[in-house]
């Protein structure tokens, strides 16, 4: 598995969990996460996207 | 066993529909406040973001930077995924930019718009490597 692999997974299970906790997160850990996705949002924009 | 799933590219496929599955589980069942259902899509577009460009041979640098830093081969079929998946993310982007000054209360609601994303969820649901 390459180490890209292995980001991604860890990324979208990081997602999955933290997505599933934010129904008993305090506002302040809801508020956490939004920022924190926000800002890799903003790093991710289509343009970027190259055509295949 | 890792050199099997390396080159995997249906179980690579299968892992991420799983997780999506999972998310859009979440958005569709769970009773979320509109901040909690902004940071699904927030999340959901980052996973698939990382993916498109981690299969087309890019990388994010230290510095939070993408960089192009491999040249993989594609078949046709997963290249028809990513032109669909491309298409999505592009429609989802400016979407989702709109739903955060909604939540926040700088535009309008829009029930549109609401739908529009879920529509869009639901599309990427249905990008399963064949």
């Amino acid at each position: 598995m390459t180490p890209a692999m292995v980001e991604l997974l860890k990324l979208s299970l990081g997602l999955a969990f933290s997505l599933a906790r934010t129904n008993g997160a305090t506002e302040a850990e809801i508020d956490a996460l939004y920022q924190t996705a926000k800002d890799e949002f903003t790093k991710n924009n289509p343009a970027l996207l190259e055509d295949v | 066993m890792l050199k099997v799933f390396k080159n995997d590219y249906r179980l690579h496929g299968m892992l991420m529909l799983i997780a999506t599955f999972f998310v859009m589980g979440i958005i569709g069942c769970a009773n979320l406040t509109p901040k909690k259902q902004l940071t699904t899509y927030y999340g959901l577009y980052n996973s698939q973001y990382v993916q498109y460009m981690t299969k087309t041979g890019w990388a994010m640098d230290e510095t939070g930077v993408w960089k192009k830093v491999d040249d993989p081969v594609l078949t046709e079929e997963e290249r028809i995924i990513l032109r669909k998946k491309k298409k999505i993310l592009t429609e989802m982007y400016p979407l989702v930019k709109l739903y955060d000054e909604m939540v926040l209360g700088t535009k309008p609601f829009s029930a549109k718009t609401e739908q529009d994303l879920l529509n869009l969820v639901d599309q990427l649901s249905k990008l399963v490597p064949g």
